[in-house]
């Protein structure tokens, strides 16, 4: 850090962080949203079975999306990327699949550069 | 000249602030009512209206949706002994006997047309005190909270003062062989206590955490906290006017150090 960087300082353990949580995040998510066809009219025998397991997926992916975002602010301070990027990271945690989608375009945008460093 | 910093912008300073404010006061306030959810929960007696007793329950009958609720109910205390049911309580830091009398529900207010007897927890006493129990009043008309029943337990053959006997639990499968049948499966708390009686206190809140609802809190206070940085950051980042130089080509030197671990 001792000469002004032309591209961003990024650590690889803060982007592993990143991923790891992104990956784990993006399951979570979307076993809970799989979770939500007990509320599709005709499915509501469901309810006993699933929710109280639904219950604690739910609880576990708050947490886990808090630590998402901790490694998501790392990320993205020391990418020094816009603040478009910091919300798209952080609705990576609430919308089904967005994780992966961003979490593999910021892969492919390191990667090279990482290569070359 | 580029070295000197640009004007504050002011206008999107404020606006920044503004929105931070909203923001944290919903994910506080948020986490307020969650937390209180969470710690406050599981009050047992019911705040809604009094309804008729035969509304909530029936005679002989499981008592389980009528718990908690609070009723009215017309008829009279009977004649029978009182039961006193002590079991080691204590309120108020002394040890007390609960003192529980059969109220027979009228005839036309039980919902089976047949009158029925319901214990109700009139009052208590200090366990030293049971000889001043008096007489049954003479309400016709009561109202209170119900509650469930206790286990039943051995019959206690200790000496009881005239016109009472003594239980160990609140019990209405032991009050039966003293009291006449039908008799309701739950207990009505009578919100005035008898005579020389004291009154029981409202039941504790259950102090039992809702982890759920205490998770939550902590999430939307989580959540303010990652807003108030973001925003500060944007405002570290964006609050000046930037020279007209290229500055993205000289990061703030004191950002740097935030950002490695």
């Amino acid at each position: 850090m001792t000469s002004p960087a032309t591209r961003p300082a990024i650590t690889p353990g803060a982007l592993t962080r990143y991923k790891v949580m992104a990956i784990i995040t993006g399951t979570l998510l979307i076993v809970v949203f799989v979770g939500m066809i007990r509320y599709i009219p005709g499915l509501e025998g469901l309810k006993e079975s699933i929710d109280p397991t639904m219950l604690v997926i739910a609880q576990i992916h708050g947490f886990v999306y808090m630590v998402y975002l901790v490694t998501v602010l790392q990320l993205w301070l020391q990418a020094k990327w816009g603040y478009g990027r910091l919300a798209t990271m952080f609705f990576g945690g609430i919308v089904p699949f967005l994780s992966f989608v961003v979490e593999r375009r910021i892969s492919d945008e390191l990667a090279p550069k990482e290569a070359t460093a | 000249m580029s070295a000197r910093p640009g004007a504050l912008r002011w206008g999107v300073i404020v606006g920044v602030c503004a929105v931070l404010a909203v923001v944290l006061g919903v994910c506080g306030s948020l986490g307020l009512w969650q937390w209180r959810v969470g710690t406050e929960q599981g009050d047992v007696v019911a705040t809604a209206e009094a309804v008729p007793l035969a509304d909530a329950l029936a005679p002989a009958s499981p008592a389980e949706s009528g718990v908690g609720k609070t009723v009215t109910v017309e008829g009279s205390y009977a004649d029978d002994d009182a039961a006193l049911v002590g079991g080691g309580r204590v309120i108020d830091g002394v040890e007390a006997v609960l003192v529980v009398r059969p109220f027979t529900v009228d005839a036309d207010a039980t919902g089976t047309g047949e009158a029925a007897t319901l214990p109700v927890v009139v009052g208590w006493l200090p366990a030293d005190a049971v000889d001043e129990l008096g007489g049954p009043g003479e309400a016709t008309s009561l109202e209170g909270y119900l509650r469930g029943s206790e286990g039943a337990s051995a019959s206690v053959d200790d000496a009881a003062p005239e016109g009472a006997y003594w239980a160990s639990t609140l019990s209405p499968a032991v009050f039966a062989q003293h009291w006449e049948s039908p008799l309701y499966s739950a207990l009505l708390v009578a919100d005035e206590p008898e005579e020389g009686l004291n009154a029981i206190p409202d039941p504790e809140p259950e102090h039992e955490l809702n982890f759920r609802s205490i998770v939550y809190a902590l999430e939307w206070w989580l959540f303010g906290a990652f807003f108030l940085f973001v925003g500060v950051r944007w405002i570290r980042d964006n609050g000046r006017v930037q020279p007209d130089a290229d500055a993205s080509a000289q990061p703030a030197p004191e950002s740097v150090k935030e950002g490695s671990p």
